[in-house]
């Protein structure tokens, strides 16, 4: 009896599309708004040539003084923490007196090459307190990874050799105190560059 | 601690970092609602050119269902959905609409088994009650059916459009003239269907030479139950990507690609597949798309008495809940919240969802959580490169005019036999994304041209989305060799139809 007053009532066709095309609509907007002030630093190929803009790297966190202990390290986070928790504590504990991305960043600007993006990374992934990475409009990567201790720069040197050395050989390592730069993407046409990175970069001085 | 560094050591495992509330697998689970319908839930989609030797006229399409069977999931074991409809559709002329639909439809009948319990015969409870093969069913409680329809024209809404005519045929059997079909029962176990090859041979059985309404050259038909072909590192991946230390990056061999089994390689799928004469499918362009759907009605009442020919009331129109044809497309390119839009969507809708290929998500994680390596997102946008291998196809391999989300194969392309096929598709047919056809471990009989079950997609979708169609520096690393470690390739599949092999048995 109930299957037959269902039956009476259903009208012969149903359909939602147009409700849902509606809604469709106002999120494409809604998105493409959100996505045009959101991707500030990574420029459509076709329509703006590559720029230089460090707008993606968090703001640090004000620096102590050179005199001030070293600060200790932040307690652990538990594994459970989103990469975006993750993300925002490692860039509010960047560890003192560390060779800055910012810094190369600027330095390179000043020696002419074009820095098209950076942008915060997983510093976690070597054991660091700190990572962002530089992309040149060559296509070359500056990584620069900020730790602890010089020690455990040096240290992560054989870490990342040991774990990610067999996908990618051709990575160039350059300590500077407590900060490591990694450079990838090498090859013959960008050795010049790769050089003056990697110069650049061994100059700097810690903040 | 030593999790997490294990965590960002595994350079190719990191998809699922991003995805941990859904199945990773190629189209399992991959969308909110899907998962309460896994019935019709379509987990993946082949389409390639028969390389069962002799059979190279005909093109292989293979729709699988129900994700994740267990293989001891009795005594109900896997049926399909009596009240859906699973359509593969084809497009041959890329207005990406449907030129023709297979449509499969399902019964299930009981056969009412009982036995003398005292005075009166007791219904049993099981699937079977005795020893089952091709030609003894007289133990077998649950007998699946099938027809299979073939309808030409626009399918929009389900409707005949005027200015598409559209229209059902029947496929019949060539031998007997029958137009239903059985469907071998699910691998109970080597004491239903006896040791190997027993369920096979029960199997092979269910595969019908067909004739195709309008076709002058039969087909081939099957439908049952085949053991999961996808291969994929998952349990580590959703585990924070807590892989052992022995699975570390980099897929620069066979052997580095292959180190850890398929987590889900011991689970069965419910395959359709129909082998199709070229020239029965084929329109003026040499490029065939094709993708499956699953529809059901949209209303659904459970009544207070069900019976097992009616557990609820199903009526309304046929709406479509289920989609796939690319692979993996709606797990790691569609955003959450339009998942369950792209199940439902039609490919002639698909600019809807074109920021989704052209500013995607993936690489821009892969390079967080592994920029600090050297690890670079492609620095492309739009990606054209993704809109080719998903969206459009490939000039002068497989793009056929449309910009739709559908599985192109150029079937003028040779086929190449089993033991040559090159795991990683066609992908080494290009340099920076020039067609090379005269580079080594060019196969342009793989994906995406088409999809062969031995196409590592996984691997090869890695790479792309990394940019290996790109130049170096637009995608710094573009040539790493990404890899799930976990692989798949031809040597794994049979070499006849329907190629994807026995089903794992419930008890051995």
């Amino acid at each position: 009896v109930i299957h037959q007053r269902v039956v009476i009532v259903l009208p012969p066709m149903v359909t939602l599309a147009p409700v849902r095309r509606r809604g469709a609509v106002i999120v494409l907007v809604a998105s493409a708004l959100a996505c045009h002030r959101a991707d500030s630093s990574r420029q459509s190929s076709q329509s703006n040539p590559p720029s230089i803009s460090t707008a993606s790297l968090p703001v640090p966190p004000p620096l102590p003084g050179d005199d001030d202990p070293a600060p200790q390290p932040p307690a652990p986070l538990p594994e459970n923490v989103s990469l975006t928790d993750r993300l925002a504590r490692e860039a509010s504990s960047r560890p003192a007196g560390a060779v800055r991305s910012e810094a190369l960043v600027e330095a390179l600007k000043a020696r002419g090459i074009a820095v098209t993006r950076t942008r915060q990374v997983l510093g976690k992934t070597l054991d660091a307190r700190y990572c962002a990475i530089a992309v040149t409009a060559a296509g070359l990567v500056a990584s620069v990874c900020e730790f602890d201790s010089e020690a455990a720069a040096r240290a992560a040197v054989k870490d990342s050799e040991q774990r990610f050395g067999k996908p990618m050989p051709d990575r160039r390592f350059v300590t500077n105190g407590k900060s490591l730069l990694t450079i990838a993407n090498l090859r013959d046409t960008v050795e010049s560059e790769a050089t003056t990175v990697a110069a650049t970069f061994a100059a700097l001085t810690a903040t | 601690m030593q999790s997490m560094k294990r965590v960002c050591s595994m350079m190719t495992l990191v998809v699922a970092a991003t995805t941990s509330s859904v199945v990773w697998a190629s189209s399992h689970r991959e969308a909110p609602f899907i998962t309460k319908n896994p019935k019709v839930d379509s987990t993946d989609f082949y389409m390639f050119r028969s390389y069962e030797p002799g059979r190279d006229g005909f093109v292989t399409i293979i729709a699988n269902y129900l994700p994740l069977q267990d293989a001891y999931g009795g005594p109900n074991y896997f049926p399909l959905d009596p009240e859906a409809v699973y359509d593969i559709h084809l497009d041959n002329n890329g207005d990406a609409k449907e030129d023709l639909t297979f449509r499969f439809q399902f019964r299930n009948d009981l056969a009412r088994l009982a036995v003398p319990a005292g005075a009166q015969m007791t219904p049993v409870p099981l699937h079977n009650i005795g020893m089952v093969s091709a030609g003894n069913l007289g133990a077998l409680n649950i007998r699946e059916s099938y027809t299979v329809r073939v309808g030409r024209g626009d399918l929009k809404d389900d409707r005949p459009l005027l200015a598409g005519f559209q229209f059902w045929e029947n496929v019949s059997n060539a031998r007997t003239g029958d137009r239903r079909f059985a469907k071998p029962s699910d691998n109970v176990g080597t004491k239903t269907f006896g040791p190997a090859p027993g369920y096979d041979n029960y199997a092979k059985a269910h595969i019908y030479d067909v004739r195709i309404p309008r076709c002058n050259t039969n087909g081939r038909l099957f439908v049952g139950q085949r053991r999961e072909g996808f291969a994929v590192n998952l349990g580590t991946i959703f585990d924070l990507v807590n892989a052992p230390a022995g699975v570390v990056a980099g897929g620069v061999d066979r052997a580095s690609r292959n180190l850890v089994p398929s987590t889900i390689a011991d689970k069965n799928i419910t395959s359709l597949a129909l082998e199709l004469p070229i020239s029965c499918i084929k329109g003026r362009s040499d490029v065939i798309a094709g993708w499956t759907t699953a529809k059901v009605k949209q209303l659904r009442v459970i009544g207070p008495d069900p019976s097992y020919e009616h557990p609820t009331f199903e009526a309304g129109a046929l709406t479509q809940i289920s989609r796939l044809s690319m692979p993996l497309v709606n797990e790691v390119v569609i955003g959450l919240p339009d998942k369950d839009a792209f199940s439902a969507a039609e490919p002639r809708n698909d600019a809807q969802f074109a920021r989704y290929v052209t500013n995607p998500s993936l690489p821009e994680l892969l390079e967080i959580l592994f920029g600090g390596a050297g690890v670079a997102a492609p620095n492309l946008f739009p990606r054209a490169d993704l809109v080719a291998a998903f969206l459009t196809g490939v000039t002068g391999v497989n793009a056929n005019g449309s910009t739709a989300e559908m599985q192109r194969l150029n079937v003028a392309l040779p086929v190449t036999p089993k033991g040559q096929q090159n795991s990683l598709g066609a992908a080494q047919c290009f340099v920076f994304g020039v067609p090379t056809p005269t580079n080594p471990g060019c196969d342009l009989a793989g994906f995406p041209n088409g999809r062969r079950p031995g196409d590592d997609v996984v691997d090869i979708e890695l790479r792309v989305a990394m940019g290996f169609l790109l130049s170096r520096d637009l995608a710094p690393s573009g040539q790493l060799p990404f890899t799930d470690a976990s692989l798949n390739e031809d040597a794994q599949f049979d070499n006849a139809f329907p190629y994807l092999t026995t089903p794992v048995p419930g008890a051995q």
